[in-house]
């Protein structure tokens, strides 16, 4: 550890890399020296590369049903198995690995706009704005996170659109919470009154001094409720309230393994939860390092 | 500190009030007929327009959601038209067994959480620590349904050793007399000591696979707070008045972590219910988990709006009592004025 | 700090109070306790889904009739013998039941009733043709309507009950399937005068009968507990019908395939029934079951909704049916409980002709042609609409949608909940749906008469929204003949006309499996649980 913080300072500083460059590689160099956070990392990247390019270097289709291939256990041409339709499961994994990081993504920076906004909205004009939006947030946060998104989605019509949308809905109230602690915190420091005092106008003041300083909050938070997502859209489609067929969620793949645990075939449900752990596990483990570093305080709502 | 009480009352009314107004509305606009399920698909038109004033489903909506408020208010949580039965006898029916396996998850997860997050503060070896935190990720990540699965692979399909997803019982076990609805109290009040064993076997892997998230969390919440009070001063005068090490840990230390743990019960609540809709589908337990995703699914509204109501009412009552626990235990708390 | 340390040692309780309280409030509720179950001259029955209502009148899905236990008919199904040692339902010898006998006038329009006397309802009012006018009025003033009059609207003039052992019923034309109508659950005698005492709803969960078996306990989508009726066994026996051969029935609801799987391994079920095929292959061998298949008039299909495109092309049409791997779709999906066959008909109705309905072969390039021939512009948008939790519908769902992409059409499989599936069928709003369906009555009037029928009584239209004009004068005319040769060859020409038109498309007519234990001896299948002769 000490090592290689010396071996860091004593490179040399050529001024061809620039400032985000140099940026980079102190993260990259924090990141090579923490165990946890480097695995993390590590499991990230192959998701993602699956995620990417899993069509690119694995010929099969996800979709392509074949009876004849039913219910094959894992083989080399089929490292994952095949399902009860003789769908490559492999192929079926890499998919839902595409499905889960880009609803992941969605997820967080939809409830970091609307939740941040609602957030920064009480928080800068306090009074009935700060209460009726608070009150609402409150009676969000009474509800399981859970049902209320398989209400959305019932409501709205099954399917993956409206199961994101039901997610989004449970993480506002959290994002918002959180941005309006902030902002009363940030109010109250002296530039921000010397600002007020100088009678710049509450909206400008909102974005130009008390904004920037909510985006390391909405940073850590948005880790958390990256792995979130993955595991509530994975839950809804375990239900049958996500994807639909032939879609390859990893949730709706866990239920398939479920209907074949007692007539054969582990292989179905197994490799998606893999999926599902894994991806939740680091990034949790990035949110979790993330707020050890930046916020002490440790303020921050986990899930 | 009167006036923070009233406060915090009038705010939990507020949320459970939105909250019901929220599942009022979300369910009335779902697509679908509900009364269209009732009379089944060879039904006319009037006979679908009769049972649908009979459920009172041609009223205006205000008249509904009061009928419905008011109706909870009185314990008549209304008609479940998917299983044709009172929703309170339904829900008396339901809520026991999901209640016994919580109770079982949340006390497999305490006790274990506190063994280990003492050893890992006690011990405090990298390779302890280490593994105790790997644990408590693992447990966050892991979807407890897909865990459930794979309890199951394991623990019935290969080994056997264990009851397969058949619910609470063994067919062949008879119910124990109806007391408290939890068949092992139940059991050990009649002295059904076969009973009470079948009982706890079918427990034990779905409470696991239940228990698994909100053990992760309590074990890393002990473990931080278990490290911070080591930091103490009064540890050391404990200390140094010649009390053991362990014993200084387990009687002056360990008391004292639990406290942040109890602002956390709600998010422990939340973990339970969201898992037991999720875990109770894997393992046929015949809760209200398992009724409460039927229902959505078969717009049974009276059903998802109760539970709705039922899980709004314990989660704000759990926070406001925490709170409040919080405030009366620890004076420091009274002082710091909470910024609303 | 004192403070803070005694707290610290209450918090474990505290910890665990949070949830005591909520047990507290658990125990406010009062609960009916579960039915001991007792092993002697017990049978217990564990089917995947509970009735919505045992209401005679109301009585429509294969789950509701379990309500027909509680009631005697007029008519009853005759039997045949089954696979496995069983007994199975042989719907062409109908034979009186509560009637002694009965007699038809020439033109097959008024029948005359003799009815056995004895039997009385536990209230002590005897089951006279009294109580027969009673309960065929007021189900005929609901669903039930429809198999009084076995399908044909209006068809019952009247009910009438000269003496208390006397019933005629007059009809306005013949139906020579009539008999098979007043056998249906919904043409079950009951206590009007009890009926009336009690609330709207209350038939739906509880009985007014005086038949085989009287309800000891009923817990809605969970258990319910039959006990054999006394007064009727000794009137059965009197009278040389069959007893009731199981003293007690538990019968539970299990929506869990894997539950139902595994209490039949187990052999804590005597009856299985409803068990997916996946889970009844995997008994085959198993040496504590027999496995019962039987034939039956229920067909998985596609429904093509005639008025709406692709399917108003007859072209289209039937090339999607020759895009359907149905081997395998028997063999891999339904475990070889299917059959296959092309026509308006099953082949275990009366008046089906086999060499006339030939299953379609699986030939892709066939269909590619003919949907070139169609002139539809490829690819082919479609919807598909199937129901929520139902495995098999969802394995064909995804099965065509990957086959049917190379040929051009561009297959969404759409999921709804049970409600909204059922809702937006009956209100013709899917593009195409997969359905599971067969005839209450097995007749072929009565089977085309809602299936292929261009107007259908009560909903309107036939599901499938098929209109073959001269294949239904031909259906009125068949329904009316009282000669099975004029019938059969009625039938012959709507086959042909039928087929012709490629409707939709039949993946398989569905082979019934009930799990067996060992003990359990005997077994009669019906299409509607009738469990008189169930027993060990």
């Amino acid at each position: 550890m000490e090592a290689g913080r010396i071996a860091a300072t004593q490179l040399p500083r050529t001024h061809v890399l620039g400032r985000w460059a140099r940026a980079a590689g102190r993260v990259a160099r924090f990141i090579a020296h923490d165990p946890a956070l480097l695995t993390a990392h590590v499991l990230l990247g192959v998701l993602v590369l699956l995620a990417l390019l899993g069509n690119v270097f694995w010929s099969h289709d996800p979709n392509t049903a074949d009876l004849n291939l039913a219910l094959h256990s894992p083989s080399a041409s089929h490292p994952m198995g095949t399902d009860s339709l003789g769908r490559d499961v492999f192929a079926r994994f890499n998919q839902g690995a595409r499905i889960s990081l880009i609803i992941g993504a969605i997820v967080v920076v939809a409830g970091a706009l609307l939740g941040g906004a609602i957030g920064v909205l009480a928080g800068t004009f306090g009074g009935w704005t700060d209460n009726l939006l608070m009150r609402c947030m409150d009676s969000l946060l009474a509800f399981p996170p859970l049902i209320l998104a398989m209400a959305v989605t019932v409501g709205l019509g099954v399917g993956l659109k409206t199961a994101t949308l039901g997610v989004i809905l449970t993480t506002i109230p959290f994002y918002a919470r959180l941005c309006r602690s902030d902002v009363l915190r940030v109010r109250s420091l002296s530039f921000v009154e010397a600002a007020n005092a100088l009678g710049a106008r509450r909206g400008w003041i909102m974005l130009r001094h008390i904004v920037p300083h909510l985006t390391s909050t909405l940073l850590i938070q948005s880790a958390a409720v990256f792995g979130y997502a993955i595991l509530s859209i994975a839950a809804l489609g375990f239900v049958g309230l996500g994807a639909q067929v032939p879609t390859p969620e990893w949730g709706s793949m866990i239920t398939d393994g479920l209907n074949n645990v007692l007539t054969g075939g582990w292989w179905i449900g197994v490799f998606p939860g893999v999926g599902v752990l894994l991806g939740v596990t680091a990034t949790s483990i990035v949110a979790d390092r993330a707020r050890d570093i930046f916020d002490p305080r440790g303020e921050y709502l986990r899930f | 500190m009167g006036k923070l009480v009233l406060n915090r009352i009038a705010g939990a009314l507020a949320a459970v009030f939105g909250a019901s107004i929220l599942s009022f509305v979300f369910l009335r606009l779902f697509p679908g007929d509900p009364a269209r399920l009732v009379v089944g698909p060879l039904a006319t038109q009037e006979q679908i327009d009769a049972v649908s004033h009979q459920m009172g489903l041609d009223k205006p909506l205000w008249t509904q959601y009061w009928r419905y408020v008011w109706g909870f208010l009185r314990g008549d949580w209304g008609y479940s038209f998917g299983s044709g039965q009172n929703v309170t006898t339904l829900m008396g029916d339901r809520i026991p067994p999901s209640l016994e396996l919580g109770l079982f998850a949340f006390l497999g997860a305490f006790v274990v959480a506190v063994v280990l997050a003492l050893v890992a503060t006690y011990q405090r070896r990298p390779i302890v620590d280490g593994t105790v935190r790997t644990i408590s990720f693992l447990g966050l990540g892991t979807p407890p349904f897909w865990l459930g699965l794979l309890l199951l692979l394991l623990f019935f399909v290969h080994f056997g050793w264990l009851p397969g997803p058949e619910g609470r019982l063994s067919a062949a076990t008879i119910a124990p007399p109806h007391h408290t609805g939890l068949y092992t109290i139940d059991a050990l009040i009649a002295g059904q000591w076969g009973t009470l064993w079948d009982a706890i076997r079918h427990l034990i892997l779905p409470a696991f696979a239940l228990g698994f998230a909100p053990f992760a969390y309590l074990v890393r919440l002990l473990r931080a707070n278990l490290l911070d009070v080591s930091r103490e001063p009064f540890l050391l005068v404990v200390r140094s008045k010649g009390v053991s090490r362990w014993a200084s840990f387990t009687r002056h230390a360990l008391p004292n972590a639990f406290l942040p743990t109890l602002t956390a019960s709600g998010l422990i609540l939340a973990q339970l219910i969201a898992g037991s809709v999720l875990v109770e589908k894997v393992f046929n337990w015949p809760g209200v988990g398992q009724l409460v995703v039927d229902s959505i699914l078969r717009k049974d509204f009276a059903v998802v709006e109760t539970f709705i109501l039922l899980s709004a009412l314990s989660y704000v009552v759990v926070n406001a009592l925490v709170d409040f626990l919080y405030g009366a235990i620890d004076p420091r708390v009274r002082a710091w004025s909470p910024p609303v | 700090m004192t403070a803070r340390r005694k707290f610290g040692r209450r918090a474990i309780p505290a910890g665990v109070l949070l949830v005591a309280g909520l047990t507290a409030a658990a125990f406010a509720f009062t609960t009916s306790g579960s039915a001991a179950r007792d092993a002697g001259g017990t049978l217990v029955v564990n089917i995947n889904t509970g009735p919505a209502t045992i209401d005679p009148r109301d009585m429509t899905s294969f789950f509701d009739t379990i309500g027909l236990n509680f009631y005697v008919r007029l008519m009853q199904y005759g039997t045949k013998p089954g696979p496995a040692g069983t007994q199975q339902i042989d719907a062409t010898h109908m034979k009186p039941y509560l009637a002694k006998s009965f007699t038809v006038n020439k033109a097959g329009t008024v029948y005359t009733f003799k009815l056995r006397t004895g039997l009385k309802f536990p209230s002590g009012v005897p089951v006279d043709a009294k109580a027969v006018k009673c309960s065929y009025e007021r189900s005929f003033a609901g669903i039930g309507a429809y198999f009084l009059e076995d399908g044909i609207p209006g068809n019952l003039k009247s009910v009438a009950a000269p003496n208390p052992s006397t019933v005629v019923l007059r009809l306005k034309q013949p139906d020579p399937s009539i008999l098979q109508g007043w056998a249906q659950p919904s043409s079950s005698i009951i206590d009007c005068a009890a009926e009336k005492k009690e609330a709207k709803t209350w038939l739906a969960t509880h009985e007014v009968g005086g038949g085989p078996f009287e309800m000891v306990s009923y817990q809605p989508n969970k258990q319910m507990v039959l006990a054999a009726r006394p007064s009727y066994a000794a009137w059965a026996k009197a009278n040389g019908l069959p007893v009731p051969r199981a003293a007690k029935i538990v019968i539970n609801f299990i929506n869990s395939d894997s539950t139902l799987l595994l209490q039949a391994r187990s052999r804590a079920a005597n009856v299985t029934i409803g068990l997916a095929k996946q889970s009844v292959a995997s008994l085959k061998g198993n040496g504590n079951v027999r496995i019962g298949a039987y034939p039956t008039t229920i067909q998985e299909q596609l429904l093509m909704p005639w008025d709406r495109a692709p399917w108003n092309n007859k072209k289209f049409r039937e090339a999607m049916t020759y895009a359907v791997p149905y081997q395998q779709i028997v063999s891999k999906i339904a475990y070889g409980y299917g059959k296959l066959y092309y026509g308006p008909l099953p082949p275990l109705m009366q008046f089906y002709n086999a060499a006339l309905s030939k299953p379609r072969a699986y030939d892709l390039t066939k269909a590619r042609q003919l949907i070139q021939a169609s002139g539809l512009s490829t690819p082919v948008p479609l919807t598909l609409t199937i129901d929520e939790g139902n495995t098999v519908h969802q394995q064909i769902a995804t099965l065509l949608q990957s086959i049917w992409k190379p040929i051009g059409v561009n297959l969404t499989v759409q999921t709804l909940a049970p409600a909204d599936y059922v809702g937006a069928m009956f209100g013709f709003k899917v593009h195409s749906a997969i359905r599971y369906d067969g005839p209450g009555v097995i007749d072929a009037g009565y089977y085309l008469g809602y299936d292929m029928r261009t107007t259908v009584v009560g909903i309107g239209k036939n599901i499938n929204l098929m209109s073959i004009p001269a294949a239904d004068r031909l259906l009125d005319k068949a329904r009316k003949s009282l000669s099975n040769a004029t019938r059969q060859k009625l039938y012959n020409q709507i086959t042909t006309l039928w087929r012709a038109n490629s409707p939709k498309i039949i993946f398989y007519n569905d082979v019934a499996t009930v799990v067996l234990s060992k003990s359990t001896k005997s077994f009669t299948y019906y299409h509607e649980p009738d469990m008189r002769s169930w027993g060990t």
